[in-house]
């Protein structure tokens, strides 16, 4: 009952956010409309659960955003997903301590590597003949105002949230043997 | 190194598997759910943005609301006018209408339809209307605004709902007609922000900014008569074959809500 009641609220929530980056996208003017909330808060929620069960909370949101899009289906699914894996592999083995440039970087990588990742498979798919054309400037123009709104939109809400709350400080060390809190 | 290898190859056969059951058509039960918790959320937040939109947020003065005041009452008196004059004309068109009995002739029937988003990705321009395959929408079907001006093609029809390539997308090409002396035949192109372009116009004949653009009909599922815009600019090279024209859409693109979809042509 319990485990069904998380299901159900985990759903919920995945539905939740990716109504809120579709109406972002609506409500913000160009181009404060190209940050992705998506990436901002499942970031934000991997620093704060240690969790790689973030990637499939991606997988979820992606998949709804792509039942509202015309590009092939798969390209924005993939593509994101692999985002936030590269995301999860970075703060886990290269950036693993608790800041906001570590936010900073984790975010500004992945979304680095789920453009690029967009771009292979759609010149892949242009390359076989089902998209029409290659949207590089597009998907370039994009990245970039995505890419500054998002970073900085992580950098701040980390910021705020690290005043409140001991989970996003540096102070707190965290291995298999033992865990220290600085005083 | 291996496990990563192992993750990486998990999480791509599970999207992998996903993309398969979505062309295979088995996902679609689990998509039409998904939709249908999405769509209404989706729904409240482009009408939030329309109203966001039509708002002039202006701060005046005392002096400036005085002379808007006096402006308006100008305005309205003018306008009280124009309206008696308008309502005869409507009475009289609405007389020539019988006369010609145009909606009977037009010989297509249309599906109202209300915008409920828009498209987030890099790679289109598109609009999302709450009318899919089972209310009688297909792909190609044009999609119209007001009396008749065309604001793009259906692409991609679902269900419940279908997505609408707007005129301004990269990948639109409409055929169309200059209303000018010699009809001159074109195609109008998206991808140029929020204009379109109307290319492969012949480059002797002649062209005047504010001449109206419709489509010509010569494509299938697209009658001849839908307004497109007007012309804003023309390019013409001396060495080229063809001339260019600038568009500037009839409606604006971002705001609309509500659409036909023009179903059956005879």
């Amino acid at each position: 009952m319990k485990l069904f009641v998380k299901v159900l609220l985990a759903i919920l929530g995945m539905v939740i956010l990716s109504a809120f980056h579709l109406g972002l996208s609506y409500v913000l003017p160009y181009p404060y409309a190209k940050l992705n909330i998506i990436f901002c808060v499942l970031i934000l929620l991997m620093l704060w659960w240690n969790s790689g069960y973030i990637v499939w909370i991606s997988f979820f949101c992606h998949l709804f955003i792509e039942l509202f899009t015309v590009s092939p289906f798969g390209l924005v699914l993939f593509s994101s997903t692999l985002g936030i894996l590269s995301a999860f592999w970075l703060y886990k083995y290269i950036f693993t301590n608790r800041s906001w440039y570590a936010a900073v970087a984790v975010a500004g990588i992945s979304l680095f590597i789920y453009r690029i990742v967009y771009l292979f498979i759609a010149a892949l798919l242009y390359l076989f003949k089902i998209l029409n054309y290659l949207p590089l400037k597009l998907v370039f123009a994009t990245f970039i105002w995505e890419f500054i709104f998002t970073v900085s939109t992580v950098a701040i809400v980390y910021f705020f949230i690290s005043r409140f709350t001991s989970r996003f400080r540096a102070s707190v060390i965290e291995s298999s043997v033992f865990r220290y809190e600085k005083k | 190194m291996q496990s990563k290898t192992k993750t990486f190859l998990g999480i791509s056969t599970v999207v992998g598997l996903t993309i398969a059951c979505h062309y295979l058509g088995w996902l679609s039960p689990i998509e039409n759910f998904f939709r249908t918790l999405v769509t209404p959320l989706s729904k409240s937040m482009y009408n939030i943005s329309i109203r966001l939109g039509n708002e002039d947020v202006n701060s005046f003065s005392l002096t400036d609301l005085r002379l808007a005041y006096q402006k308006l009452k100008e305005e309205n008196l003018a306008l009280d006018v124009k309206l008696v004059n308008e309502q005869l004309l409507q009475s009289e068109n609405i007389e020539l209408k019988e006369q010609l009995n145009f909606v009977k002739n037009s010989g297509y029937q249309s599906l109202g339809a209300q915008v409920i988003g828009k498209n987030i990705d890099s790679l289109d321009n598109n609009i999302i209307i709450n009318c899919g395959l089972l209310d009688g929408c297909r792909v190609n079907n044009p999609v119209i605004v007001g009396n008749g001006v065309l604001v793009g093609k259906i692409a991609r029809v679902e269900d419940h709902i279908s997505i609408v390539r707007l005129i301004n997308d990269n990948q639109s090409k409409v055929a169309a007609t200059i209303i000018n002396k010699e009809q001159s035949l074109g195609l109008v192109e998206g991808g140029y922000g929020i204009s379109v372009m109307m290319n492969y116009i012949p480059q002797n004949e002649i062209i005047n900014v504010g001449d109206k653009v419709i489509t010509s009909g010569l494509e299938i599922n697209m009658p001849r008569g839908f307004l497109i815009g007007t012309v804003e600019a023309i390019e013409k090279e001396a060495y080229q074959p063809f001339q260019n024209a600038i568009l500037k859409p009839l409606v604006n693109l971002d705001k609309i809500l509500l659409v036909s979809v023009i179903t059956t042509i005879k």
